[in-house]
């Protein structure tokens, strides 16, 4: 703004100093050409002087052939006066000599005191304001004169025989005598000339032809003033006392200089407005590019500030999910211990605590990621029914807890591999029924997957209706904004960051699809999405059921019941809490861990022995993961060592980027035990991975009596276990699993802890095995856990006395072998139902 | 590129713009404001047989067009002590190749070696004291001085006791014979009886030979008022010394005030005015148009200087007398004139024209004696 005012200034100066030059300019032209028209009318008064010059001489002529005359015939004075009169009457002719007797016309010395210059020898021209105009020529003999022969014109006749009015139309001359007096005017001369040539002007001008006269021949001198334009001139008659002087109309002299000054004119002008035309399209460059820039500008703060939250957001990720690794690690390691009911609750209501915070935290960081652009989709082959499936085992498990009716209905034509990004459908699909659950305080939600192929695309089209609070007409408009909840006042007491719907219709928008949403408020609304996936594989999807996939919970659930003691695994994290959350959750698999809390630590480690696995944190002090990695790349017999990266930095395209920077694979903190587990069991050689059971050898042997002795009695009531699943069957059936295969390891545990008076460990043990018995549904072991538990609270108790310590040991004692052999019994029970 | 630099690289269009305009602007103005009409400024060059500090003839003639050409605001190159053969050509080649457009050859002498350098430069207007040599762009100035002659022949006429009046004159030609037939009239005018005796010098400048006969004219004719006509006051000198009166020519001798009051008076010429009247003519145009200029004491050129105090109150009156009637029309060279030998020259009801006497004055008017 102030620039424009600068340039606008600028041109105002400039265009200023134009018209102020522009007008010196013109000043300077009008004076030039009058300077010109004066020059050229100079020298046409030159010529009109020469003009003048040669009338008298036209008049002396006759005088000097009558001199030459008389002369040689000094006789014929008298014949010689007649014959002057004769030729030209209004010439009173006469003849002097030097002793002043005249002949002819009389005169006086006084009257024309230039008359006896004549007797010098000289043809003289005088002039009397009275009388008239006096021609003298001498009339020589010899060295001498003896006469002076003379012709006088009188005043009244002048005009008449000297004017010079012939001249042209326009000029006025006037033949004036040296001292000023008018001595021949023009013809029709009046007082209106009279009154001209008084005019001030015009005398002040013929002032200044006088005062040129001085040193020219001929001057001109323009005049502007009462009269009119003229230029008025004059020049000295050659070898008279006569001059001339005169005027004419500027415009006589100047009309084709008025054509040429109007031109240039013209020509200014027209610069003048060229220039101006120049100066405004230069100012509205200006300003554009300086609005241009200031978009720009601000664009570029807003790009940085954005920048900078995208940065804020990845630290705070980072910041925030290093101490929720810790808590939800420390907490599943609190789960993994026999607890007492509340504690139990406690940290289960903590671990979905720290779920629902990790979801918020990865809520944020997708929408920043789409926000600031770095929201990749990584299109892939995959299986419908698996991400279904998936989506269904998590969404389920929530309607369950809500007392909701989770249906789903999948189109059974559809085709069942597909290529597009199956981690974001699935996250859609999440988003949706989780919002749909989240908002239906009661009756059903319901996800319909259905679609119409197109060529090699298929449109797929998920619908997820609910029976809950529904959405207001006027809220459909805002349903998409960012941080937006609606209708907060009925919905205050509901979770969440107001970014599910924001995120999922953004991914939708990447991946070209579309959302739409119905609703009747109070009575439900239906989502519906569609979405173009490339199909890959035409088989259908046929029937479709949950539970129809044992195979993931499978995969998800057996790795981690396995153990490696050979494995060699180095843990590398500069944060203590985060080794011994990775080392605790491997503890169970028997692998031998290292920590490194450096990468420098790391390399030592690395150089000294061999790894199969190191779990690399990326972000460390000093080398980072990175680093580490491509130093630790170079180190002999490394090939074999595999690496997978922690980070708590869950930005987009890191999984890529580990990957690329030669990682074998990455985890995600906070990471579970079982993610742990999978990803060890992908990656150790599979020689090193043994089935846990093989291990206590002798243990299954003694088993198998009691377990036929239990038979008469359901040691196990499944529907019991099951309702500590949630009354999944699917999570009982893991349970069971578990159970079995972490029986023979916790027998030998407690058998050695009693052995060796570790009481603590043993209290522990046998707490856990009470929790877990009654998981399974297996009461008797329940109590009897519980029983032997008090015994050895009893025991380990302060106040308690020696004789109570006996008592208690030796209930302790008596009961260890009938509780582990019942133990063993369920545990294989457990395992045979588990099959069923 | 950055907004800063944007914004430079505006600004920087911006002022260059401005300034090519502001440029542009001034040289219109400077064109206009140049006048074409301007001449440039013109130049005379005069020619000096002496040193410009000489006095006598060269001073006063440099004094005179000095004063001239400052009061004209014409530019004046002087070229001094030109004495020799091809000396005057020399000096005038280079007063042209100067851009003299007027050149003065200021000495008598120089008239015959310059009539053919005249024509070489048409162009360029000639001034000379010579009357006896013409060309077309060549004007014979010279002013009647015997006006101022015939004046001082009157004082003479009526200061002489012995009648007896010396004159060293150089040579024998128009302008010398003019001066001492005028003075002669003059003394005849007033004392009919005096006698003019005159010596020959045969040059300009010769002060011994001057001073020489100066001495002999006061001793051997018996001159008690003595004049002379030659470039130095020699003469003058010596009758200062002898305590003779004697009458100065071309300075005023009294200007000095060492001497004493025998020098009666001089006969003077103003030539700053009278080269005022030339240089005007010149830049009129006029100079080429005639060939020659002859003004005297009517146009106040020619004059008698402050008389000393010899000089009488009734000498004085005498002598404005005389000086209103030849303004009035008295003409020296008029009425009856015979010359040495009895030949009537001018008949009384005539005057001698000025050609005559300009050119062809080869005559000295009866009454003067020569001292051989």
């Amino acid at each position: 703004m102030n620039n424009r005012k600068k340039m606008l200034l600028t041109i105002l100066m400039t265009l200023f100093l134009i018209f102020l030059s522009g007008v010196f300019i013109q000043q300077r032209i009008v004076n030039m050409l009058n300077k010109a028209a004066e020059h050229s009318v100079a020298r046409q008064t030159e010529d009109l002087s020469m003009l003048a010059g040669e009338r008298f001489r036209r008049f002396l002529t006759p005088l000097q052939t009558a001199a030459k005359h008389l002369s040689e015939h000094e006789e014929d004075k008298a014949d010689m006066l007649k014959m002057l009169v004769q030729q030209n009457p209004l010439g009173q002719a006469g003849l002097i000599d030097f002793q002043h007797h005249t002949l002819g016309r009389s005169v006086s010395n006084s009257s024309f005191p230039r008359l006896q210059l004549a007797f010098h020898g000289n043809t003289i021209i005088d002039y009397n304001p009275d009388i008239g105009i006096l021609l003298a020529t001498p009339v020589i003999y010899g060295d001498n004169v003896r006469y002076v022969l003379y012709q006088i014109y009188p005043i009244s006749i002048l005009p008449q025989l000297f004017a010079l009015s012939d001249y042209d139309a326009f000029t006025h001359v006037i033949i004036q005598y040296h001292d000023g007096t008018l001595a021949v005017p023009y013809e029709n001369y009046t007082t209106e000339d009279t009154k001209f040539w008084a005019d001030d002007t015009i005398q002040e001008g013929m002032r200044e032809v006088h005062r040129r006269l001085e040193r020219n021949k001929a001057a001109a001198v323009y005049t502007e003033g009462a009269e009119g334009k003229y230029f008025v001139f004059g020049a000295d008659l050659p070898q008279t006392d006569f001059s001339l002087i005169g005027y004419m109309p500027w415009s006589a002299v100047a009309g084709q200089i008025i054509s040429i000054y109007q031109r240039v004119f013209f020509l200014f002008t027209l610069m003048l407005i060229l220039f101006a035309c120049l100066s405004i399209y230069l100012l509205m460059a200006q300003t554009s590019v300086a609005e241009t820039e200031e978009l720009r500008q601000a664009r570029q703060a807003a790009d940085a500030a954005n920048q900078a939250k995208s940065q804020f957001l990845a630290n705070m990720s980072h910041e925030i999910r290093t101490p929720l690794n810790a808590i939800s690690g420390m907490n599943e390691m609190i789960l993994r211990q026999e607890l007492p009911r509340e504690v139990r609750q406690y940290a289960s209501n903590i671990r979905s605590a720290t779920t629902a915070l990790l979801t918020i935290i990865n809520e944020i960081l997708d929408f920043s990621k789409i926000e600031s652009g770095h929201m990749e989709i990584v299109p892939t082959d995959y299986q419908l029914t698996q991400v279904l499936r998936e989506v269904c085992t998590l969404v389920g498990v929530r309607a369950q807890t809500k007392n909701l009716d989770f249906r789903i209905n999948v189109d059974a034509e559809l085709p069942n591999g597909l290529h597009g990004d199956a981690g974001r459908l699935r996250q859609i699909l999440i988003n949706l029924l989780n919002n749909a659950i989240k908002y239906t305080p009661s009756g059903s939600v319901t996800l319909d997957i259905s679609g119409q192929q197109l060529k090699n695309t298929l449109y797929l089209q998920a619908a997820v209706t609910d029976t809950g609070i529904g959405i207001r007409e006027e809220d459909k408009d805002r349903l998409f904004h960012v941080f937006e909840r609606l209708d907060l006042k009925r919905n205050c007491q509901i979770e969440g960051t107001g970014l599910g719907l924001a995120i999922t219709h953004r991914l939708l928008t990447m991946m070209n699809g579309s959302i739409k949403v119905d609703s009747t408020y109070g009575q439900g609304s239906v989502f519906t999405i569609e979405l173009p996936q490339e199909i890959h594989s035409f088989e259908p999807v046929g029937a479709f059921s949950v539970n129809a996939q044992p195979d993931l919970d499978a995969g998800l659930r057996h790795q981690s019941s396995f153990i490696a003691p050979a494995a060699q695994v180095l843990i590398v994290d500069d944060n203590d809490m985060n080794c011994f959350v990775a080392s605790s959750l491997l503890k169970e698999t028997q692998m031998q861990t290292v920590i490194a809390h450096s990468g420098a630590e790391a390399l030592k480690a690395l150089q000294e022995k061999h790894f199969h696995v190191v779990l690399l944190d990326y972000m460390m002090p000093g080398m980072n993961g990175v680093e580490t990695l491509h130093k630790a790349k170079q180190l002999p017999n490394i090939g074999a060592t595999r690496f997978i990266a922690l980070t708590a930095t869950a930005i987009s395209g890191s999984r890529e980027k580990f990957l690329r920077e030669g990682f074998d694979n990455y985890l995600s903190k906070p990471m579970t035990g079982d993610e742990l587990s999978v990803m060890l069991h992908q990656y150790l050689p599979p020689e090193l991975i043994q089935q846990p059971l093989p291990s206590p050898a002798p243990a299954p042997v003694e088993v198998k009596k009691p377990t036929s002795t239990a038979d008469a009695t359901p040691l196990i009531d499944p529907k019991l276990g099951l309702t500590y699943c949630n009354n999944m069957q699917a999570i009982y059936d893991k349970v069971l699993t578990l159970f079995h295969d972490q029986s023979a390891d916790r027998i030998a545990q407690m058998d050695q802890d009693l052995a060796r008076d570790n009481w603590q460990d043993y209290r522990i043990n046998i707490h856990a095995l009470k929790s877990t018995a009654l998981t399974i549904g297996c009461r008797t072991l329940n109590q009897k856990a519980k029983e032997q538990e008090q015994a050895v609270k009893d025991y380990l108790a302060e106040d308690a006395t020696a004789s109570q310590q006996q008592q208690a040991m030796d209930y302790i004692r008596q009961n260890h072998a009938d509780i582990m052999n019942l133990y063993r019994q369920a545990a294989a029970l457990a395992t045979s139902q588990s099959a069923e | 590129m950055n907004f800063w630099q944007y914004h430079s690289l505006s600004q920087w269009a911006t002022r260059l713009i401005v300034s090519f305009i502001l440029i542009v602007l001034a040289a219109a103005c400077w064109i206009f404001s140049s006048s074409t009409f301007d001449q440039p400024r013109p130049k005379a060059g005069i020619v000096l047989l002496g040193g410009i500090d000489e006095e006598g003839w060269n001073a006063p003639q440099y004094r005179g067009i000095h004063k001239a050409c400052k009061a004209m605001g014409i530019e004046l190159i002087t070229k001094e002590r030109i004495i020799g053969d091809g000396a005057c050509t020399q000096a005038v080649n280079e007063l042209v190749s100067d851009g003299a457009g007027m050149i003065f050859l200021a000495s008598y002498s120089y008239s015959q070696e310059a009539q053919q350098l005249v024509r070489q430069y048409p162009h360029i207007a000639f001034g000379t004291n010579s009357a006896e040599c013409h060309a077309r762009n060549m004007t014979s100035y010279f002013v009647r001085m015997y006006q101022g002659r015939y004046l001082a022949g009157a004082l003479a006429g009526m200061h002489t006791k012995s009648n007896v009046i010396g004159y060293v004159a150089a040579m024998q030609n128009s302008e010398v014979n003019r001066g001492i037939n005028a003075f002669t009239l003059g003394v005849q005018q007033t004392n009919p009886a005096a006698r003019v005796v005159v010596m020959w010098t045969g040059n300009w400048q010769d002060e011994e030979k001057e001073a020489e006969e100066a001495r002999r004219l006061i001793t051997e004719a018996g001159a008690d008022v003595l004049t002379y006509h030659q470039d130095e006051p020699a003469a003058a000198d010596v009758a200062e010394q002898l305590g003779i009166d004697y009458i100065g020519y071309y300075e005023d001798l009294g200007r000095h005030g060492w001497r004493s009051d025998h020098a009666l008076t001089s006969v003077v010429c103003n030539w700053d005015r009278y080269y005022e009247d030339i240089i005007r003519r010149y830049l009129k145009g006029e100079l080429n148009y005639m060939d020659k200029q002859w003004v005297g004491m009517e146009a106040g050129f020619v004059e008698l200087c402050d008389f000393s105090p010899a000089v009488t109150e009734a000498e004085k009156v005498r002598l404005a007398q005389i000086k209103k009637d030849m303004l009035a029309g008295h003409f020296v060279f008029a009425g009856e004139i015979y010359d040495r030998q009895g030949r009537l020259r001018c008949r009384p009801d005539e005057s001698i024209r000025d050609d005559r006497l300009l050119q062809h004055m080869d005559w000295l008017v009866k009454g003067v004696e020569i001292l051989e």
